[in-house]
């Protein structure tokens, strides 16, 4: 999985999405639109792209966007 | 207090207090088949701009695009289930040329009856100046409910228990919602439908032998039950007199409707693709036999992830939920009518139902749409 691209994919997930490109090291809660709904735009896009479900408490365990990009790196090898 | 004396016999609905039918007079090898479909949306409403004006947080777009609802229906202060439920069957017979008097049975899903006992479905058949000859009962399940009523009214006709059933579905969710959450505050409407079912010759004009309702699948996991809950109502608060906030959560009261959006559409990734195929293989159908799909209208976002994910194309896959929000167990019928309005659902076409919500309880059916 290229981060760039999941970068990408998870920027179009926030709504509103950041004003400037993420780098991966934001905190989930400091980011604006990171909400139940976010939640669950991010969930669709991971099944979508990356044909994963991923666990809902594994996601909130998730700090930054770079552990959430490795949720789905670790979940895509296993 | 109870809600209108029996001595009022609605002259809208053509009852009458004639016996029932004795079961050796009626046809032998019948489908259940629906009759109608009547619906009931209070007048108030809940607009997005209401909405963003309580949470700014939200515009009114954002929650537009998100999901797909532009509008939900609100019950008032004194408006209840069995006051739904009887407007829509009131709709009903006045929309259709429906007969009445063979309803040897009153079905009513609702997760939020009018009193904790008695059966709500008892004071409607009251109101509704039903005979007092005919069996009544409520269902209590959430979005998955109109396709298990629809299995539990095909067994009472096709087992000759019932001539005709009365389907309602009814509910005023609202009224279970923390006017702080702007996220089921959101999602959420008050309706109520009402369906007639009766019986046909298995062996009708179109030479198809198959059942007009059914094949069903259903499916139960208890273990999502803590996703969508209200806690309070039941025993296990009023019996323990706990206070009115979930234990370890602080914040919640038990007495507000809490969902986990993510588990729940977890949960709905996981298991409506799955219910689709089965229901398609015990059918012996494939996907390109149905002419329309039609889902628990949960969540436009959801529903358009679905549909993509099972490769349906979106003429053949019905949403009807921007003027009404979520509205439980009263989704289908609602989407049912309304592609049959829009001329979406014709005599002949076969439907693939799916309920799917709170519980878990999930469910789908494959119907042949011949409404006469």
């Amino acid at each position: 999985m290229k981060k760039d691209s999941f970068l990408t994919l998870f920027e179009n997930t926030l709504s509103p999405p950041p004003e400037t490109p993420l780098c991966g090291r934001e905190l989930c809660s400091d980011l604006e639109g990171w909400d139940s709904m976010g939640v669950l735009s991010f969930i669709a896009m991971v099944n979508r792209e990356y044909g994963l479900t991923l666990e809902v408490e594994k996601i909130y365990a998730c700090k930054s966007v770079d552990e959430l990009a490795a949720l789905v790196a670790d979940q895509l090898e296993s | 207090m109870l809600v209108s004396p029996s001595t009022n016999l609605l002259p809208w609905l053509r009852i009458n207090s004639s016996p029932r039918r004795k079961h050796g007079r009626m046809e032998r090898g019948m489908w259940a088949s629906i009759r109608a479909i009547g619906s009931y949306f209070p007048t108030a409403t809940l607009s997005n701009a209401d909405l963003a004006a309580e949470f700014p947080e939200w515009s009114a777009e954002k929650i537009l695009g998100k999901t797909g609802i532009e509008n939900r229906h609100i019950s008032g202060p004194d408006e209840y289930t069995s006051d739904l439920a009887v407007s829509a069957t009131r709709n009903l017979a006045s929309s259709c040329d429906c007969n009445f008097e063979k309803v040897e049975f009153v079905i009513l899903c609702t997760q939020s009856p009018d009193f904790l006992l008695p059966t709500t479905a008892c004071i409607v058949q009251d109101r509704l100046g039903l005979p007092t000859s005919i069996g009544a009962l409520d269902i209590n399940l959430g979005c998955s409910g109109y396709v298990y009523s629809l299995g539990i009214a095909r067994g009472l006709i096709e087992t000759r228990q019932a001539q005709a059933v009365l389907l309602i579905t009814a509910d005023v969710y609202t009224k279970h919602l923390d006017p702080e959450d702007r996220t089921t505050r959101t999602l959420f409407g008050d309706a109520a439908t009402a369906t007639l079912l009766h019986g046909k010759d298995r062996f009708g004009d179109d030479g198809d032998p198959s059942p007009l309702i059914g094949p069903f699948v259903f499916g139960t996991d208890g273990s999502g039950a803590r996703n969508l809950i209200t806690h309070a109502g039941g025993m296990r608060t009023a019996a323990a007199n706990v206070s009115n906030h979930v234990e370890h959560e602080p914040l919640r009261d038990t007495g507000r409707l809490y969902m986990n959006g993510p588990e729940i559409f977890t949960f709905t990734l996981r298991e409506v693709p799955r219910t689709v195929h089965d229901a398609l293989k015990k059918a012996e159908l494939g996907m390109e036999d149905i002419d329309l799909f039609v889902f628990h209208q949960a969540n436009e976002f959801i529903l358009q992830h679905l549909r993509r994910q099972l490769g349906i194309p979106s003429e053949r896959f019905h949403i009807a939920m921007a003027n009404c929000g979520n509205t439980v167990s009263s989704s289908i019928p609602i989407a049912l009518q309304d592609a049959q309005l829009a001329g979406k659902l014709l005599p002949g076409h076969r439907v693939l139902v799916v309920g799917f919500g709170v519980g878990y309880s999930w469910a789908g059916a494959v119907l042949r749409w011949n409404p006469d």
